[in-house]
């Protein structure tokens, strides 16, 4: 029995054309006209309890629409979504009261108040019974390090300490799903995986099920066992994470700044038998695209700077983007 | 479930009331200037009744008194539902998510979680402003009088409340809502005053389109010889006609929300 | 030549920014009109049987009310909020930080405002009245050019006022607070509400003593011909050095607050 089932999920918006001009202006008002962009077309999955699950596609793919179905924020044009038997956007406060969630960029805590009154008036609107409020808090406590930060208000934390609040926050509750939309935006690496650690702590101790977005692939590849991709709209591919991670995410891309390139490199580069592919080149820099399960970074440098002198190094790892287009090439 | 409603709304009070005292410099502010506001706009009919002595044949206190009950209802709606006016800020920012997804009733969780202390300094005038007309309206105030002007003042408050939340949920579609709403509140105004001065136009309209007479000039007239008091007596119904038309909208607009960002 | 183009362009630009933000236009227009609408009739009622009231009949009271609705309306919202909203979000620091003399520069852009609304509202305004509402034309050509000068000098009081509230905001978070308190003071006090002759003698006494009265009645009760025609120019006197003085202080106030906040680096 799966705690989350998406049937045919359909989400359409109908945006107003904007005009410019006094006339577009006008004509905004007396006849607007509308266009309807489909954002989310026919998703389908079932997710089983205590399922780490990554949600994941380019900025503008349906993700978040997708998650707002869910969560009961929108509701479908078509298809319908059931949360644990019940369906989000009928029966929203029933719905709530299983649920967490934390978006990326906004706050679910009282903005003046000290983070522990946060967390009572938590307690108090979840119905939480005291014994596992209290159990959850100090669990919550220690592995996030909040001890400090429980008497300070929200609008006094830094970014990581407000995030690490906020997660805490919404798990609180002993919801049976949470919903992480974009949490590590902008937090440091000891940071990230703090936050890693705990879902995946939470998630043992209490079952919670964890659906997760996020544009960095290393909190997938952490915390998430299966992974979806969404791309325009559709569901491009749902399956593990090894699976992806091995086929898909292996490459890695190198730019060099580089000096006096040798002629003869663009003619090794088309001969070669490498596992690496140029991916641009000017006359300072060199733009490579390699296969990190086949080569590793020292053996492209050690190869590029046989034809040039090497000024500087960038290496980049892939990005979600990336990770679909070659997705799509296979 | 509205013992747990009542239970929620108390924690959410408590903890705005702890925390505007650990800002107690700003917020004395707010309740200075809102104070000295609604004083300055009853000196208007101080003035001039330094110069006359009637109007149509209504005392210095019979208008004070009508004025008085609109202060008041005004007020219990700025101090209790002034979120209404950041409607459109929280959807425009995103924030607005935030709130459905809250384990309780979205319209009542937008309505509890901020009260506007500001607003204490125009209650202040109000009470003082009803309770002095009144007395010297009415030589024996009962407590049956009390409760009843209690009761009218909050279904006027109520009454304030769903006029400005209609044209507000304008904003789920269209931005520049705020001065649209600006204009309906400020048609309010009329309602200051006893409905006998204008002319039939706007006694039709403050009564029926837009009937903000029912926070001021219906009710006091229970308490007035100036007629209308079968009126008065609609003043809880016309409250509840108006929420429930209000509910409608709301939860229209809600249905077909469609969020911000990606 | 080159300072007197940089103002012109600050001004223009300013005006554009109004322009672009029509509907708060509109919807100032709409809030003045129904409050001189309500005015009219409470007027109408107090004057029932009655021809004239403190040296006022009827229709010199709706010219009142008409052109104090019309005046106030640009004082009442002022750059104070403008000023308290830039030390809020922190972007004062690089207004301060400029070569450009800071009260001067939001004087010029309180004239954009200015002449924003004028074109936009005033005029327009104050023709239709004329028109439709009976408005009275001034008592004569001199009257009306001497209420035009009377009334550039009573905004610039008013700029001084509002310079002085916003610069408060160095001192305290709430602008709005007060934007209200200001609105209130402004409205009472610099006769928009109510005829100053209406007033009690107590209480005319301490108007007279304060700069408001200069913002609004001033100008208007030369444009009615309340003012006797020997009298006007001792009164454009009076608000002239009120204006001077409003200067000074505002000056002496913004220098030390100012101060104040380079010390403390809030």
């Amino acid at each position: 029995m799966s705690i989350i089932e998406a049937r045919n999920l359909c989400k359409t918006f109908k945006i107003a054309k904007n005009r410019e001009g006094l006339k577009g202006n006008l004509l905004n008002l007396i006849k607007p006209e509308y266009e309807f962009k489909k954002a989310v077309n026919n998703i389908n999955f079932k997710i089983g309890k205590g399922e780490m699950v990554g949600y994941i596609g380019e900025n503008g793919a349906g993700k978040s629409t997708t998650i707002k179905m869910l969560t009961g924020i929108l509701t479908p044009t078509s298809g319908e979504a059931i949360i644990n038997g019940v369906v989000p956007y009928k029966n929203r406060v029933k719905n709530n009261m299983q649920i967490g969630v934390v978006f990326g960029q906004r706050t679910q805590l009282w903005w003046d108040t000290p983070v522990i009154e946060s967390y009572k008036l938590i307690q108090k609107m979840y119905e939480v019974p005291i014994a596992t409020y209290r159990k959850n808090l100090e669990m919550f406590t220690e592995l996030l390090e909040l001890e400090p930060l429980l008497s300070i208000p929200v609008r006094q934390l830094s970014l990581g300490q407000k995030m690490r609040c906020e997660i805490a926050a919404s798990f609180l509750h002993n919801p049976k799903i949470v919903y992480l939309d974009e949490p590590t935006v902008g937090l440091d690496i000891f940071i990230k995986d703090k936050m890693r650690e705990f879902v995946k702590t939470v998630n043992r101790e209490n079952g919670v099920t964890v659906i997760l977005t996020s544009h960095d692939l290393r909190d997938i590849e952490e915390i998430c066992s299966r992974v979806i991709i969404i791309d325009k709209g559709s569901i491009a591919y749902d399956g593990s994470v090894d699976e992806i991670k091995n086929s898909l995410g292996a490459f890695r891309i190198i730019e060099f700044k580089v000096r006096n390139i040798n002629k003869e490199f663009d003619a090794f580069v088309i001969n070669n038998n490498y596992p690496f592919s140029l991916l641009s080149m000017d006359s300072y820099k060199i733009k490579i695209k390699f296969d990190g399960n086949k080569m590793t970074a020292a053996n492209v440098m050690d190869i590029v700077s046989q034809y040039c002198e090497i000024v500087d190094i960038t290496i980049q790892e892939p990005s979600i983007e990336s990770i679909v287009k070659e997705y799509y090439k296979k | 479930m509205l013992l747990r409603y009542i239970k929620i709304y108390l924690a959410f009070f408590n903890q705005i009331i702890k925390s505007a005292l650990q800002y107690k410099a700003d917020y004395a502010i707010g309740i200075c200037s809102t104070f000295i506001m609604e004083i300055s706009k009853f000196l208007f009919i101080w003035v001039v009744f330094k110069n006359i002595n009637n109007i149509h044949g209504w005392s210095f206190y019979e208008i004070a008194f009508v004025f008085g009950v609109f202060t008041l209802s005004k007020a219990f709606f700025e101090f209790l539902f002034h979120n209404v006016w950041d409607l459109e800020y929280f959807v425009r920012v995103g924030a607005f998510d935030t709130m459905l997804i809250k384990p309780v009733n979205t319209l009542f969780y937008f309505c509890s979680f901020k009260i506007n202390i500001g607003a204490i300094g125009e209650l202040v005038v109000g009470f003082a402003i009803v309770f002095k007309s009144l007395f010297e309206i009415k030589q024996h105030v009962n407590i049956i009088d009390i409760s009843v002007l209690l009761l009218f003042v909050i279904s006027g408050a109520f009454i304030f409340f769903a006029i400005i939340m209609i044209p507000s949920t304008i904003c789920f579609r269209f931005i520049a809502s705020r001065e649209f709403v600006r204009s309906v509140q400020e048609v309010g105004s009329f309602a200051q005053f006893p409905l006998n001065f204008y002319n039939k136009f706007i006694k039709i309209f403050i009564s029926i389109v837009l009937p903000y007479s029912f926070a001021s000039f219906y009710p006091a007239s229970y308490f007035l010889d100036k007629g209308f008091f079968n009126a008065s007596l609609l003043t809880p119904v016309v409250a509840i006609l108006l929420w429930a038309i209000m509910l409608k909208i709301w939860n229209y607009s809600i249905r077909n929300y469609s969020s911000t960002g990606s | 030549m080159q300072k007197v183009a940089k103002i012109i362009e600050l001004v223009k630009m300013r005006i554009k920014a109004n322009v672009a933000y029509s509907a708060f236009m509109w919807s100032y227009l709409i809030v003045g009109i129904i409050q001189v609408v309500i005015f009219y009739f409470i007027w109408t009622a107090v004057y029932a049987g009655k021809s004239s009231i403190n040296g006022f009949t009827l229709k010199q009271m709706i010219t009142y009310i008409i052109l104090s609705r019309i005046l106030v309306s640009q004082v009442s919202w002022g750059i104070n909020i403008f000023i308290s909203t830039k030390i809020r979000d922190g972007s004062i620091a690089t207004d301060l930080l400029r070569p450009f003399d800071f009260q001067f520069y939001i004087y010029l852009l309180r004239t954009g405002d200015l002449l924003c609304y004028f074109l936009i509202n005033g005029i327009p305004a104050f023709l239709f009245s004329i028109v439709a509402f009976g408005l009275q034309a001034p008592t004569s050509i001199t009257s009306f050019v001497l209420f035009v000068v009377s009334l550039l000098i009573g905004v610039t009081i008013s700029f001084f006022v509002e310079f002085f509230v916003g610069v408060l905001s160095f001192y305290s978070k709430n602008g709005w607070g007060l934007q209200y308190t200001k609105m209130a003071v402004l409205d009472f006090f610099s006769g928009a509400m109510v005829p100053l002759a209406f007033l009690p003698g107590w209480l005319n006494k301490i108007v007279n003593l304060l700069p408001f009265k200069d913002i609004i009645y001033t100008p208007i009760s030369i444009y009615m011909g309340v003012v006797p025609d020997d009298q006007v120019v001792k009164v454009l006197v009076r608000q002239t050095i009120w204006l001077f003085a409003l200067l000074v202080f505002t000056r002496i106030f913004y220098k030390i607050a100012v101060r104040k906040i380079t010390v403390q680096g809030g």
